[in-house]
């Protein structure tokens, strides 16, 4: 049995009066690679939005799975509070996890709680260098506060020194080393898509959410970034969640997919279900002939 | 309590919510379609006092009786001249900077009139006393207890037609209609084969003419003009277009008239405090109701 | 393996070799003037220009902080310096009525700088709160009513003299008082710009919605950065207050936020090197130019008023937001501004 990392259950949103996604719903197993796809407009990054916090979902939840820390966490009492008392007894069950509502945090929460992601159109800081890139992401974990700064103590040069040499081995992995120092507007495409991943994998997640990963790359490119892909998961141990219109990259990496029109979930299955199914093929792929 | 919910009371806040409504106008205008703040605007409103008070005096100068149309003329040509010049110098090069900066330069178009004017000897720091009284001799009605001015009158009417003018203006013509369309989307409006520097412009080109309009109705029924009259009521108009939804025209005349009236009635109450009432509304209006009474909410693309 | 070393490397100086240079430099600039009034080679007058002159940059750098590194807009800053003005003079003055010397008034006048900075912290965190959720030009239109707010109740307020101000305020703030809290705001601003704070509130000021994407609790960061600055402003308002000697609440109007502005835009958005040498620099040219213009005055037929010195800042504000959009400096600093772990991250000039 595998265990579901993220749950999302009945969840609607509406847009003023456009039901942007309507009934949706998703057990995403540990360690898997899953794909979203559907026509532009179908409502899959509205998806990504509702479960990083952007947005608070008209109706429906999303619980995340959280390993129990048995110290008293100080964030967000009131929230957690009044979800331990209704979950009470399915937490019982797991020992060490939990599900955990997420529905109505801010988006900065549930970075910390493990989710990441990245944009579609590349979301990175450009007028700041390629380590303060990751540095900001790595910023809520550092554990001085305003008072070490100022004295830059003892705690604050170790917590900065240690910060900068997990930024370097990350940029190192990612083959961003030799651009450490460079502004990030400076950089070509290709290194952008990547330091923005990195970016994501700095803040630690163990899910991690790729909006159209592959946008705009050639297929040397896209068939790259789909052996980093299995990498990442296999070095992070991590699980993935992806949109893409790119059809080859869908199919050949995703264990499992879902597909959207119109907000509503279309079919789902294995890359091999889901192409051969005909209410894809008619809104998906049929569409496509004629765009 | 009796006492200050009276007629007159009402006619001034009629009155004083008239000269915001039309200053907010075109705060509301170029904020719908630029996203900028104009602080200059108050100034453009300042503009249009003094152009009224050298009308005035010339005319009087030359022993002829100046037409109240003529005057009203003339300070809307000068507050728009002055609208399109700060436009055309200031803000258009700074169109595709960062929004902050076009901010910065508002300021300082703000300052640059301001002290400009009080710098030319001609104009100079000082009050001087509007002649309103060459423009239209003055009358008084009696209502019950309330006096009316024939200079409220004016305001009011002066007001109400430009109002209706602009609401035609921009409800009902093609320009308005590309006004609007800029306003939604200034990318697919150009597509649309807009221009929309042109639609600036034209923009405003009619926010500084009804600030101008304000400038000389102020002239008339409050005649103490400096150059740096334009500073506060431009702030409270700027308010009170926020109050009614920046961007949305009626919003910004149903914010002026409800600002004009809480202040009446706010300094009919406690005049020291009444005086921050402006302020009060617009902190209450930010963090409980930001969009204002009739604006659209607006949500950032992710 | 390299990055390793060097790591360790920096590890050894306690005393830092740049925050050496920066704290001798600063006393050697301190003992000059201090000397040269001593034996009084100095006009007074200039003295008190460089005194002012020194206030302004910690006005100007705070405010930076707030308009420049964290990409907010706040046209309310002296409504802040006001706070502390009032606070600590009002303590000092009215509260305690200090004689201006003495071991003990002067330690409770520092006190009462620090509680001038404490309070418009507290007044800034209040205002910053439930603003700094809106967009920039929100913050600004709520920032400069709130300026307005502070004239009209402290004209209220009778106790501090209402529209009448507080006048027969000791004159504590000597060079060397003002030399000491400049010079500590400066180091306590770039230590918290180059910290992992510092950092948070520059990613808010390139993408605040990614930010908050990365982790970032932009709403707490905005604030507090907010709140450092109001501190600031209220220290130099403190200083303020015990130099000129009167208060009044007109001295802490719009136009003198302006006039900090000007100091931040023209200086350099981001850049604390910046704010410093524009602080210095305009509060000396604006002395020139009123001297200048009076002058100008003398010698022309017609009248040169005084306020062609703010026509000319005017235009100088424009033009440095048409030509050069991120000011002098850009977001350059000094080198010895820039921590020496930073040196390769950061951008420097000279």
């Amino acid at each position: 049995m595998q265990n579901t990392v993220l749950k999302i259950d009945h969840v609607t949103h509406y847009f003023g009066g456009l039901r942007a996604v309507s009934d949706f719903n998703m057990e995403l197993p540990e360690g898997a690679i899953w794909g979203l796809i559907g026509p532009n407009g179908a409502g899959k990054t509205t998806i990504f939005n509702l479960i990083t916090g952007v947005y608070i979902p008209t109706k429906g939840k999303i619980y995340f799975r959280q390993e129990r820390k048995f110290k008293k966490k100080s964030k967000d009492k009131n929230e957690q509070k009044g979800k331990k008392d209704s979950e009470g007894k399915k937490e019982q069950k797991e020992e060490r996890f939990y599900m955990e509502d997420i529905t109505r945090y801010k988006p900065h929460t549930i970075v910390s709680k493990g989710i990441a992601r990245t944009f579609q159109n590349l979301r990175i800081f450009p007028n700041l260098t390629v380590l303060d890139n990751i540095r900001i992401a790595e910023h809520f974990r550092v554990k001085y506060g305003l008072y070490d700064a100022v004295m830059r103590n003892k705690k604050f040069k170790e917590e900065e020194e240690k910060i900068k040499e997990e930024a370097i081995k990350l940029l190192k992995l990612f083959n961003l080393h030799s651009r450490t120092y460079s502004l990030a507007k400076g950089l070509p495409y290709g290194e952008l898509r990547r330091l923005e991943i990195a970016r994501a994998l700095a803040t630690h997640p163990k899910l991690l959410l790729l909006d159209e990963p592959a946008a705009g790359m050639n297929p040397k490119e896209t068939q790259e970034l789909m052996d980093m892909i299995l990498w990442i998961r296999k070095e992070f141990n991590l699980t993935i969640f992806l949109i893409e219109h790119h059809m080859k990259f869908v199919m050949g990496i995703c264990e499992h997919i879902k597909v959207m029109d119109f907000g509503e979930t279309i079919a789902e299955g294995t890359p091999q279900e889901v192409s051969n199914n005909p209410r894809v093929i008619e809104a998906y792929l049929g569409r496509k002939k004629y765009a | 309590m009796g006492s200050i919910f009276n007629l007159q009371q009402i006619i001034n806040g009629i009155q004083i919510g008239s000269i915001y409504a039309l200053i907010s106008i075109g705060y509301t205008l170029v904020y719908g379609i630029i996203q900028l703040i104009n602080f200059a605007h108050g100034d453009f409103y300042m503009v249009g006092a003094y152009a009224a008070y050298f009308a005035v005096m010339f005319s009087a100068a030359r022993k002829e009786h100046p037409n109240v149309l003529i005057v009203l003329l003339i300070s809307m040509t000068a507050g728009a001249i002055v609208a399109f010049l700060s436009n055309r110098i200031a803000y258009r090069p700074l169109r595709y900077k960062p929004r902050l900066s076009a901010l910065i330069t508002a300021i300082g178009v703000s300052m640059f009139l301001e002290y400009t004017s009080s710098a030319i000897p001609a104009i100079g720091p000082s009050y001087r006393a509007f002649p309103q009284s060459a423009l239209i001799p003055e009358h008084t009605y009696k209502i019950g207890h309330a006096i009316l001015s024939n200079y409220q009158i004016v305001n009011m009417s002066v007001a109400v037609v430009l109002m209706v003018v602009l609401t035609y203006i921009v409800q009902y013509t093609r320009i308005g209609m590309a006004m609007r369309a800029s306003a939604q989307d200034k990318d697919a409006a150009r597509l649309m084969g807009i221009d929309i520097e042109y639609i600036i412009d034209f923009t405003f080109i009619i926010g500084g003419a009804l600030a101008g309009a304000a400038g000389l109705l102020t002239g008339i029924t409050y005649p103490r003009i400096n150059p740096y009259m334009g500073i506060i009521p431009g702030l409270k108009a700027f308010i009170a277009a926020v109050l009614g939804g920046i961007g949305s025209v009626p919003g910004a005349m149903l914010g002026s008239y409800i600002l004009g009236f809480s202040e009446v009635f706010g300094m009919a109450i406690n005049s020291i405090l009444g005086e921050g009432i402006a302020y009060a509304i617009l902190i209450l209006v930010l963090i409980f109701l930001p969009q204002g009474l009739l604006g659209k909410k607006t949500g950032e693309k992710v | 393996m390299k990055a390793k070393e060097t790591v360790q490397d920096k590890k050894i100086p306690l005393f830092k070799k740049r925050d050496f240079q920066l704290l001798v430099g600063t006393v050697i600039f301190w003992a000059i003037f201090y000397t040269l009034t001593k034996f009084g080679m100095m006009n007074l007058y200039w003295m008190h220009i460089i005194n002012v002159s020194l206030i302004y940059v910690i006005l100007t750098t705070s405010l930076n902080l707030i308009n420049g590194f964290s990409g907010q807009f706040s046209i309310g800053h002296m409504g802040f310096a006001a706070v502390g003005a009032y606070t600590s003079a009002t303590l000092t003055t009215i509260v305690w009525n200090l004689p201006s010397h003495g071991v003990g008034p002067f330690s409770l006048f520092i006190l009462s700088v620090i509680l001038g900075g404490i309070a418009a912290a507290f007044i800034g965190f209040l205002i910053g709160l439930p603003t700094l959720r809106l967009r920039g030009d929100y913050l600004a239109i709520v920032t400069l009513a709130f300026g307005e707010i502070i004239r009209v109740v402290i004209n209220s307020i009778n106790f501090v003299g209402g529209p009448r101000g507080i006048p027969g305020i000791p004159r504590f703030s000597s060079f060397t008082v003002i030399v000491i809290f400049t010079f500590l705001s400066v180091i306590v601003l770039r230590n918290i710009i180059y910290s992992s704070i510092g950092r948070a509130l520059l990613s808010i000021r390139e993408d605040e919605v990614a930010s908050e994407l990365v982790g970032v609790h932009t709403t707490y960061y905005k604030v507090l950065g907010f709140t450092v600055g109001a501190f600031f402003a209220g220290i130099g308002g403190a200083l303020l207050a015990h130099l000129i000697q009167y208060i009044n609440p007109l001295q802490f109007g719009f136009m003198a936020t302006i006039y900090v502005l000007i100091m931040v835009y023209i200086g350099g958005v981001g850049s604390l090197s910046g704010s410093i040498v524009a602080a210095i620099g305009i509060t000396f040219l604006s002395e020139g130019l009123r001297l200048g213009l009076d002058k100008l005055d003398q010698v022309t037929p017609f009248h040169v008023g005084p306020e062609w010195r703010m026509v000319i800042f005017s235009v100088l504000l424009v033009a440095t937001m048409l030509y050069k959009t991120n000011g002098l400096m850009g977001d350059m600093e000094f080198k010895v501004l820039i921590p020496e772990e930073e040196d390769e991250n950061a951008k420097h000039g000279a």
